[in-house]
C-alpha cells in the first residue's frame, strides 16, 4: 500500500512539473523568448574589410613580354604617337599631352555613346548634342588614329612610361602610373594631381581629378572643416561644379562646351540644358547658397597651387 | 521511508514550484509603442539662416506620451487605440519587417549589427566600428520593432513564434486589419482616413489613365500567362545548357533572345484611343484636385500620405524628394501624360534653381522641416531622424551617425547643412509654407 502511495505521489509530482514547464499559457513563453532575444551580441561583428587595393586583374600589367619583339613594337608605337602629337594642344610635356588626349577621348565613350540612351529615347535637342559629340569624337579619332584604335588605346598604358616628361605634372603621372595597387583610381592620386593640373592650367587633368574623386560618395579634395556640412551628395556636387568651373578657363573651355562630358550629362538628364555651355547652365541652375559654397571651394583649390 | 514522509516531501516540492511560478515577471510590460510630440503651431516660425535666429520647433507644450499596454489574452480592460496610433504603428512595421524573426528572407539569421558595420566601413573606408551612438540607436530601434511585434501578436492572439506563417509580413497584415476596423475620432485622424481613402482612389484612376494613354494591352491575360509559361520553359532549357561542357553560348544567346521577344510581345499594345484617354483624364482630375487641396491641412501624416502618391514615391520613402531624376518612370510619364505636374514641380518653379538634381538636394531637407513645422515628431527617436542616423530602409547605406541622439533641427544646423545650404533650404521651406501652410 505504501508503495502504491509513493508511486502515486511521484506521478503527481511529475505531472505537476510537466504542467509547470509545458502546460502554461504559451504567451508566458515570451519571457523566455525575451531572454533569448538578447539584442546585445556578445561578440564583435565579423566583417572583413575590403582591401583598399585593386584586384590583380585591374592592375596595369607590368609583366615584361618577349623583349625583342615587344620592344620593337613599343618603339614603333612610341614613334607613331610622337608623330601624332607634334601639334600640341595641352602641353609640351609628351606624357601630359597624351594623358590629356586620352581624357578628352573618355568623353567619347570609347567611340560609342549609344549606351547613354539604353533606357530612354533621346529627343531632338538631345540628338543634336549627341551628334555634336559624335562629330567631335570622330574628328579626334581622325587627328589621333592611335587614340581610336582599339588595339592601341588599351596599350597606351603599357607604353606611357616610354614618354618623356618635362613638368612636375608629367613626372607625377609617370610615378603613379605603375605604383603598387594601381593608384590611378584613388582619392590620394586625385589630391596630388589637382594642384599640379591647376598650375599647368590643364583642363583635362583638372577634369580627371574631379572624375576620379567622384567614384566614392565621400571622396573630398578639400578639408572637412572648410565647408561645415555633411550632406554627401551636396558636397560631391559642389566639388564637381567648382572643379569644372575652374577647368573652363583653360584650353578655350573645352571641358565646358555644350558637348563636354559635364554638359552632355545635363542635357541627357534635362532637355532644357541642351545646347548650353557650363556658364550658361550655371546661371540658371545654381542657387545663391550653393554658389557661395562653390566660390569657397574654388578659392581653396586655387590656393593649392604652389608658385 | 514512511509514506507520510513522501507525502510531506511531495507537498513541499509542489509548494516550491508554485512559489517560483508566482515570482515570474509579468507577461507584458507597459510598452511605449509610440510617442507623439505636439508642437506649437506658431505660424510666425519660419526657417531662417544660421546667421540669424535658428528655427525653434522644439515643443513649447509639454510632450504628451501616448503609452500602450498591449492586451494580454483574456484581459477585457482594453485601452482603445486611436486611428493615428495604429497608422503610425503600421508605418513603423514597414520599417521593421526585416528584423522580425519569421521574416521570410532572414528567418531570424539577420545580423543587423554586422550589416550596419559593413555599411559604415564601406562608406568611411575604415576598419573601425560604427560609433556607439549609432549602435545604441540601432539596438533601440530593433527593440522597438520587437516590442511592436509582441504587442500586435498579443492583440491578435497569434503565437509568438508563429512557425507557419501564412504570409510574409504578419505584423503589417494585422495592423492593416486593425486600421480598417478602427474609427478615427479626432480631426487629424479623420483627415488621415480621408487622405488614405482618396489616395487609393487616386492610384486606381491614375493607373486607368496610364492604361488608356498607353493603349490597351493587345493580348488577353490568359495569352500573356501562356507566354510567361513559355518563357519559363525556355529558361529551364538555358539552365540545362549551362550545365553542359562546353557551354553552347550561341544557343543560349538565341534562347535568351526568344525570351526577350516574348516579353516584348507581352507588352504589345493597341493604339491609344483619344476618347478613352480624355475620359480617363476627366475622371482623374477631380480626385487629383482634391488630393492637392488636402495637402493644405496642418496634419503631417496626411501630408506625407498624400505627397507620396502625388510624387509617385515608394510608400516607405518619407522624402518628398522632388521630381525624380529622369529615370524610366519619369520619362514614361512625361511621354504619356505630359500635363501631369507633381507638387514638387510647382515648388521648383518658384525656387532659385531650375536644375532638378540641385532641387532634389534641397527639397528633402525643406520637406522634413515642413513636417516638423506641421507637428511631426522630429525628436531623436523619430522616424525622420532615424532615416539619417541609420537609414534602415536602404540597408544602412549612406547614413549619418552624427544624427543619432539629436533632434532633426539640431542635426541640420550642427552637421548636415552648410550655412549657405541652409539659406537655400530655408527659402524652399518658406515656399512650402506659403503654398501649403494653413
Amino acid at each position: 500500500m505504501d508503495r502504491k502511495i509513493k508511486w502515486l505521489l511521484v506521478i503527481l509530482a511529475g505531472a505537476f512539473v510537466f504542467w509547470f514547464l509545458y502546460g502554461q499559457d504559451k504567451a508566458k513563453k515570451t519571457t523566455t523568448v525575451n531572454n533569448n532575444d538578447s539584442l546585445k551580441t556578445s561578440k564583435q561583428p565579423q566583417v572583413t574589410p575590403k582591401p583598399d587595393t585593386l584586384s590583380q586583374s585591374e592592375r596595369v600589367s607590368s609583366s615584361q613580354p618577349d623583349s625583342e619583339v615587344q620592344s620593337q613594337s613599343v618603339d614603333e608605337k612610341l614613334e607613331q604617337w610622337l608623330v601624332q602629337i607634334q601639334d600640341r594642344r595641352y602641353s609640351e610635356d609628351p606624357t601630359v599631352e597624351v594623358s590629356s588626349l586620352a581624357m578628352e577621348f573618355e568623353s567619347c565613350g570609347n567611340n560609342n555613346n549609344d549606351w547613354l540612351f539604353t533606357d530612354k529615347e533621346p529627343n531632338e535637342k538631345q540628338l543634336q548634342i549627341k551628334n555634336l559629340m559624335d562629330k567631335h569624337c570622330k574628328q579626334l579619332s581622325a587627328d589621333y588614329p592611335l587614340l581610336g584604335n582599339k588595339e592601341n588605346h588599351p596599350g597606351l598604358q603599357i607604353i606611357l612610361h616610354q614618354f618623356s616628361t618635362s613638368t612636375a605634372l608629367g613626372d607625377y603621372l609617370q610615378a603613379n602610373q605603375f605604383a603598387t595597387g594601381g593608384r590611378l583610381h584613388t582619392l590620394e592620386f586625385s589630391k596630388g594631381l589637382l594642384p599640379l593640373a591647376l598650375k599647368e592650367k590643364n583642363a583635362q587633368m583638372i577634369n580627371m581629378a574631379e572624375w576620379i574623386s567622384s567614384f566614392h560618395i565621400k571622396n573630398r579634395l578639400f578639408e572637412e572643416q572648410l565647408i561645415k556640412g555633411e550632406h554627401y551628395e551636396y558636397l560631391r556636387s559642389i566639388q564637381s561644379i567648382a572643379l569644372t568651373g575652374l577647368s573652363c578657363e583653360f584650353q578655350d573651355g573645352i571641358t565646358c562646351s555644350p558637348s563636354s562630358r559635364f554638359m552632355q550629362d545635363k542635357c541627357f538628364d534635362e532637355e532644357k540644358f541642351c545646347g548650353l555651355d557650363f556658364k550658361q547652365w550655371y546661371q540658371q541652375a545654381v542657387s545663391p547658397g550653393m554658389d557661395a559654397d562653390i566660390q569657397i571651394l574654388k578659392t581653396y583649390f586655387q590656393g593649392l597651387v604652389q608658385p | 521511508m514512511r509514506s507520510k514522509h513522501w507525502i510531506v516531501l511531495t507537498l513541499i516540492f509542489m509548494m516550491v514550484l508554485l512559489y517560483l511560478w508566482q515570482q515570474q515577471p509579468p507577461q507584458f510590460k507597459n510598452q511605449k509603442v509610440n510617442t507623439v510630440i505636439f508642437q506649437s503651431k506658431d505660424e510666425t516660425q519660419q526657417a531662417v539662416t544660421k546667421d540669424a535666429q535658428k528655427v525653434d520647433t522644439k515643443a513649447t507644450e509639454p510632450v504628451i506620451e501616448i503609452t500602450e499596454t498591449p492586451n494580454p489574452k483574456g484581459n477585457n480592460n482594453d485601452q482603445e487605440r486611436t486611428y493615428l496610433q495604429v497608422y503610425r504603428d503600421l508605418q513603423l512595421a514597414g520599417e521593421c519587417n526585416k528584423f522580425y524573426f519569421n521574416n521570410h528572407q532572414y528567418k531570424g539569421n539577420y545580423d543587423y549589427t554586422a550589416e550596419l558595420t559593413q555599411a559604415y566601413r564601406s562608406l568611411n573606408k575604415t576598419d573601425d566600428l560604427p560609433p556607439a551612438t549609432q549602435l545604441d540607436a540601432l539596438e533601440q530601434f530593433v527593440q522597438s520593432c520587437l516590442d511592436l511585434k509582441r504587442a500586435v501578436f498579443a492583440r491578435a492572439d497569434i503565437p509568438e513564434l508563429f512557425p507557419d506563417y501564412q504570409f510574409a509580413y504578419p505584423v503589417t497584415f494585422e495592423l492593416r486589419k486593425e486600421l480598417n476596423k478602427t474609427k478615427p475620432e479626432t480631426p487629424e485622424g479623420k483627415h488621415l482616413a480621408g487622405a488614405i481613402k482618396h489616395s487609393g482612389q487616386w492610384v486606381q484612376l491614375f493607373n486607368q489613365m496610364i492604361d488608356a494613354a498607353t493603349g490597351k494591352k493587345k493580348h488577353s491575360s490568359s495569352i500573356i500567362k501562356m507566354m510567361r509559361e513559355e518563357a519559363q520553359v525556355i529558361r529551364d532549357e538555358i539552365s540545362i545548357l549551362y550545365q553542359a561542357n562546353p557551354v553552347d553560348g550561341e544557343q543560349i544567346a538565341l534562347l535568351q533572345q526568344q525570351i526577350n521577344d516574348l516579353y516584348l510581345k507581352m507588352e504589345e499594345r493597341q493604339p491609344a484611343s483619344k476618347e478613352a484617354v480624355q475620359q480617363a483624364k476627366e475622371a482623374f482630375l477631380p480626385t487629383n484636385a482634391l488630393m492637392e487641396k488636402n495637402l493644405r491641412a496642418p496634419y503631417p501624416d496626411s501630408f506625407t500620405e498624400i505627397i507620396k502618391n502625388l510624387q509617385l514615391k515608394s510608400q516607405y520613402d518619407l522624402r518628398i524628394g522632388a521630381i525624380s531624376s529622369p529615370d524610366y518612370w519619369a520619362i514614361y510619364l512625361k511621354k504619356y501624360i505630359p500635363w501631369h505636374l507633381p507638387p514638387s514641380h510647382h515648388i521648383m518653379q518658384q525656387s532659385p534653381t531650375t536644375d532638378t538634381d540641385h532641387f532634389n538636394l534641397l527639397i528633402e531637407s525643406a520637406s522634413m522641416l515642413y513636417l516638423c513645422y506641421l507637428g511631426a515628431d522630429c525628436g531623436p527617436n523619430s522616424v525622420l531622424v532615424r532615416k539619417y542616423c541609420l537609414n534602415p530602409q536602404a540597408n544602412f547605406q549612406n547614413n549619418y551617425p552624427n544624427a543619432c541622439g539629436k533632434t532633426l533641427i539640431d542635426f541640420y544646423t550642427e552637421n548636415y547643412l552648410t550655412p549657405n545650404q541652409w539659406k537655400d533650404v530655408s527659402s524652399l521651406f518658406d515656399i512650402m509654407v506659403n503654398m501649403y501652410g494653413s
